[in-house]
Order: structure tokens, then sequence, then C-alpha cells
């Protein structure tokens, strides 16, 4: 089966999720298109905390080299500069952003000079053209990761999430898919939920 | 559980789950289940909105006595309802909706979800989906969140 998966690099609920995906892939017939959305986009009219607001801003700048990367390289590089750069905010837990745009870069064989569309923000469309792409799949007021995934009759379907903690390995991350495209067949299902009760867990 | 103490804890909202509290300590948990779909068919299914005559047509449906309608204006079961509310609550976790559903987890015990939300009735194959999946995503405790913007209208039949 073939699978689009959006994130925000700097979204740890959707990093464990992608990791769960990377899992998947090992142990069912999955290939994943990775693509890129935004939480600066996500959040643009909510009504946030200061603190979350300066976080949000923030997002802008990996999401912008993301998306200039793509521009320039294709697809292909979405999938690596993502993870070089998860890596590092998450499981590094490092929040030197230049340091870390920078080297993410370095690790993908990528021109240093991406770093610059960061603080560009002639990208932002190219921020908000992806975005929407994924909206289109889960529907707005949701979050980030979206997934979509051959539904109802062959049609594709979006959700956001699955949210989860710790990183579902091997086989239990394969369950984890059955389930999931199990539910994805339930025409008309919007909504599971429960309070979360324990941060992301990221590696 | 209450959708009026979710939404602001105030009782006017209350009448529907009085009865079916009182219709529980009348005459079971059966009976009370029946109460609560009958009530539900009425407000959800045929559009009534005159909701003391919908409990009083469902109590006389279900064989209940006229006390048990009463007991919608009084606070006599409130203890029960908002016992029952905390109940669900502790399952599913605060913030959340109305269903919460109580399943096994991965070491037997019951873990709670808001949901599933549909937007039409699963029926035949796609419930047994619809349970099948859900069993297997709370079978991981760290499991919290699927969702989609609801942009189908709701469809009750």
């Amino acid at each position: 089966m073939r699978v689009t998966f959006w994130i925000d690099p700097m979204c740890p609920w959707a990093w464990i999720t992608s990791r769960w995906m990377v899992e998947v892939e090992k142990v069912r017939d999955v290939t994943v298109d990775w693509n890129i959305m935004s939480l600066g986009v996500l959040n643009e009219h909510n009504d946030v905390s200061d603190d979350y607001k300066k976080l949000i801003a923030r997002t802008w700048r990996p999401a912008r080299v993301l998306c200039r990367a793509r521009e320039l390289h294709g697809d292909a590089v979405v999938f690596p500069l993502f993870s070089a750069l998860g890596t590092r905010f998450h499981v590094g837990k490092r929040t030197d952003m230049e340091a870390v745009i920078a080297e993410a870069l370095a690790e993908v064989g990528l021109e240093p000079e991406l770093a610059q569309a960061a603080d560009d923000p002639q990208y932002d469309d190219l921020v908000r053209q992806t975005h929407a792409t994924a909206v289109a799949m889960s529907g707005a007021g949701v979050g980030t990761p979206v997934i979509a995934l051959e539904g109802v009759d062959g049609a594709q379907v979006g959700f956001f999430g699955p949210i989860i903690t710790p990183i579902p390995r091997g086989e239990d991350a394969g369950r984890l898919w059955d389930g999931f495209v199990l539910l994805a067949q339930v025409p008309g299902l919007v909504e599971i939920k429960r309070s979360r009760t324990v941060g992301p867990v990221v590696d | 559980m209450s959708l009026s103490l979710l939404d602001d804890g105030d009782a006017t909202g209350l009448g529907p789950v009085r009865a079916v509290e009182a219709a529980r300590a009348h005459s079971g948990d059966e009976v009370a289940r029946g109460l609560l779909f009958a009530i539900g068919r009425r407000i959800n299914v045929d559009g009534e909105q005159d909701i003391s005559a919908v409990v009083a047509d469902a109590v006389a449906e279900c064989g209940l006595p006229a006390s048990v309608a009463q007991a919608a204006q009084t606070t006599e079961f409130d203890d029960a309802v908002r016992a029952s509310h905390e109940a669900a609550l502790l399952l599913g976790g605060e913030g959340v909706g109305t269903p919460i559903i109580g399943i096994p987890g991965p070491g037997g015990e019951r873990v709670g979800y808001f949901g599933p939300v549909v937007t039409q009735t699963p029926r035949g194959d796609a419930a047994g989906k619809l349970w099948d999946g859900l069993l297997i995503l709370a079978a991981n405790p760290g499991f919290y969140e699927l969702k989609k913007e609801r942009r189908a209208k709701v469809v009750c039949d």
C-alpha cells in the first residue's frame, strides 16, 4: 500500500508517529511518500499562549528549509532531511536552530546555502501550499502528522494521528498499522481520543 | 454520562439522565439501557424537541412507572448522575466528549476513549472493522488520538 505522511519536523508527537511509520515499512507491504506540513500555518489564527506563539514562530524556519530543499532537489530529500532535523530536535533535545539546520543539511549532503531559506519569507508560499495538501486530506482544525491511506472503496482518506507514545517497534508497529487500516475503512469515522496522561517519549 | 455536566456543569439538561438513573434504581441496568435508547431514539432519530414529553413517552414505552419520569424534574438522582459521569471521565480523561467507551486494554484492564465518533452508524462489516481496529489501537496504552475534521452531516437512523 502507498501512504502519504505529512510532518512538521518540530512536533515531537509527529516525530514519534513518523518513527512508527518507519517501523511499519519494515514489517508490512507499505511504502511512504513523505510530505511537509506546518505547525506555523496550523496555528496562524489560533488563540494560543505567548510561549506557544514563540515556539510556533520558530517552526517556520526548518519548514522553509525543507520546502526549499524539495523545490531544488525533489521529493526524495524530504525524508532524510526531516529525519536529520528531527533527530537533533527531539532525540538530541537541541534548541540551537542555526547549528541544527546546518548540521542536518551537511548530513544529507545538501548545499549549506539552503540554510538561508530559514529566514526568507519568500518561501512561506511553498510552506502554505504543501500544508494545504495535508489539510485537504484531514480537514481543518487538527494537527500534525497527517496520514493519507486507502480507505473505503479505494478512495484516499486522511487522518491526524495516530498520536501514540512510546514508538511501537517491530510486530507491535505492524499490528497498530493493521488496526489503523481497519479504521480507515469505516465510513464516517472522525475521532477516537483520550486525554494525554504522559508526554511524548521520542526514542 | 451527561453533556450538560461536560459543557458547563449546569443542571438544565439533566432531565433525561436523571430519569435513566431513576430507572436503574427502580429496575436495574438492563431496563435503564432500554430507557436510554428509547429517549435517544426520540431525540436523535425522530427529532423530537419537547424533552419532558420525550422522557414521559419513553418511560411509558419501557413499562416504567410515571415516578421515573417525574424524577427528571427533581434532584433526587443527581448524585447517581454525577457518579456515573465521573466514572466515564476517570476512564476517558477530562476535556473530551460523549460517548466514552471502556474497552479491554493491554493488561485486560479497561481503558477509556472518547468516541469512536462516526457521522453515520457503521453496520455489518464496517461495524466489525471499527470494533477490531479500536481493540488493536487500545492495546497500545500510549495511543491517544486519531482525528479528522467532521465534514459530513451527522446521520442518525
